[in-house]
């Protein structure tokens, strides 16, 4: 039977580093004998608990999230640079727009640099790898693994020499060292897939449904320019989320992408029939599957921003049907 | 002879609800002997057991959620007709449910209460009224 302490509940430190998706999040904790991982992904949380007596290693990789990020933040800036006129011709809706897409960019852009460069870490024991999601950024991995290490001393002590001839047999006869397999396993998020694309969708509707409600133009050039950007920003990301991670991770996305514009093809054919556009022939339902809402009425710069759209939408799709045909 | 198991030995008696259990459905995680039904129950109720769940759903965000994200739009506030109750009932249903194994306060739950609370009464006082008219009406007519 455990012993009595196990009643008490366990008290929890946090370690640094968290890590913030579309709906998700992650933290680390710490117990007097266990490391917890907590992932959160809408209302659900889940966790994952390692024994610091069980723990063999904590192997931190690095990544290029800080550049991806650095990147996507660019980009987006550059898109408002290109959609906004300089010098702004008094408060029209292409500079609002604009100016919108620059604060964004250049405050994500300003994040992604201060939280410096990118790492993924994997905590093992004998028996299983668990990816800590919380530790993303090297400068916080680094200070939380300083804490989860010396925890982890603290547990096991290092081996006698008596000790260790025990713990590896006699002199004689030593054990042949077992290869290690090579690849970490990620743990992707739960259902990360589906708050990407409940995300995407609610943030282009309820942007829709605000320009729809502030201008009483019905799918004119506002929620058209607005939608477009924020596509353009959730479809860029996702690409380039996509080409940096692991083939699981991979895969999610890849699903996100496609049951995201599968959601908006309905949604959008749905809205073509209650509008009454299939009577008045304006628009068709492969334009308004890839957001092209009314193509005819856009200016260079929109037309523009919406080729470069339907490109990414294209590439997406291929990207999701190599992954998926390499998955099977 | 195990409670669950007719043909096995019994190895241990539950702590809580005295079953005899065999080692199949014994579960000696926290420092007494429990049956697989006390364990889950425990669970529920933030015993030793949550030191072994999975995944805890948090019922106060959900809930709170379900009163806000309609109540920010002036079209979807009609919602709220339905999802206030719900929410009210849903977080009163799992009052004493632990949300977290981490600390947490409990003023997302108090606050969902307030507010599913809160939006109900208008929704049944607004009832009421409506009824009311109609009836003085009706009786007047």
């Amino acid at each position: 039977m455990a012993e009595a302490s196990q009643r008490d509940p366990p008290r929890y430190r946090r370690l640094p580093g968290r890590w913030y998706g579309v709906a998700t999040k992650a933290s680390v904790w710490l117990a007097p004998d266990h490391l917890l991982v907590v992932e959160r992904a809408w209302f659900v949380e889940h966790y994952w608990r390692l024994r610091l007596r069980d723990i063999e290693s904590v192997v931190l990789q690095r990544t290029r999230a800080r550049e991806i990020g650095a990147a996507t933040a660019a980009l987006v800036l550059a898109a408002g640079l290109a959609l906004a006129p300089w010098p702004p011709a008094g408060l029209e809706l292409r500079t609002a727009l604009g100016g919108l897409a620059v604060a964004i960019g250049a405050m994500a852009l300003v994040i992604e640099l201060a939280r410096g460069a990118g790492c993924a870490v994997t905590v093992r024991t004998r028996t299983t790898s668990v990816r800590v999601r919380a530790w993303s950024r090297r400068r916080a991995a680094r200070r939380g693994m300083e804490q989860l290490c010396e925890a982890i001393a603290a547990v096991q002590p290092p081996l006698t020499a008596e000790q260790f001839a025990a713990e590896r047999g006699t002199e004689a006869d030593p054990e042949p060292v077992q290869p290690r397999p090579p690849a970490l396993p990620p743990v992707a998020p739960p259902r990360a897939w589906a708050g990407t694309v409940a995300a995407l969708l609610a943030v282009e509707g309820a942007v829709a449904a605000g320009a729809l409600a502030l201008e009483k133009i019905a799918f004119a050039f506002a929620p058209l320019a607005v939608t477009a950007i924020l596509i353009l920003i959730g479809a860029v990301n996702t690409l380039v989320k996509s080409m940096g991670r692991r083939a699981a991770e991979l895969r999610q996305w890849a699903v996100a992408v496609i049951v995201y514009w599968g959601a908006r093809g309905v949604a959008m054919y749905a809205i073509w029939l209650v509008a009454g556009w299939r009577e008045s022939g304006q628009g068709d339902v492969p334009a308004l599957w890839l957001g092209i809402w009314s193509w005819r009425s856009a200016d260079v710069a929109v037309q523009a921003l919406l080729g470069a759209i339907a490109a990414v939408s294209v590439l997406m799709a291929v990207l999701g049907g190599l992954a998926v045909h390499r998955a099977k | 002879m195990c409670f669950r198991h007719g043909t096995r030995r019994a190895q241990v008696v539950c702590a809580r609800c005295g079953r005899f259990a065999c080692e199949l459905c014994a579960v000696d995680a926290a420092d007494e002997p429990l049956c697989a039904e006390c364990f889950g129950h425990d669970v529920g109720l933030g015993g030793p057991g949550l030191r072994y769940v999975s995944h805890l759903v948090q019922y106060d965000s959900l809930c709170l959620w379900m009163v806000l994200l309609p109540a920010l739009g002036l079209v979807t506030a009609g919602f709220t007709l339905f999802t206030a109750p719900f929410a009210l009932a849903l977080m009163l249903f799992h009052w004493r449910r632990p949300m977290s194994v981490l600390p947490r306060s409990a003023l997302r739950r108090w606050l969902a209460v307030l507010m599913a609370g809160g939006v109900t009464l208008a929704w049944f006082g607004l009832l009421a009224w409506l009824i009311h008219r109609l009836v003085t009406e009706w009786m007047a007519a």
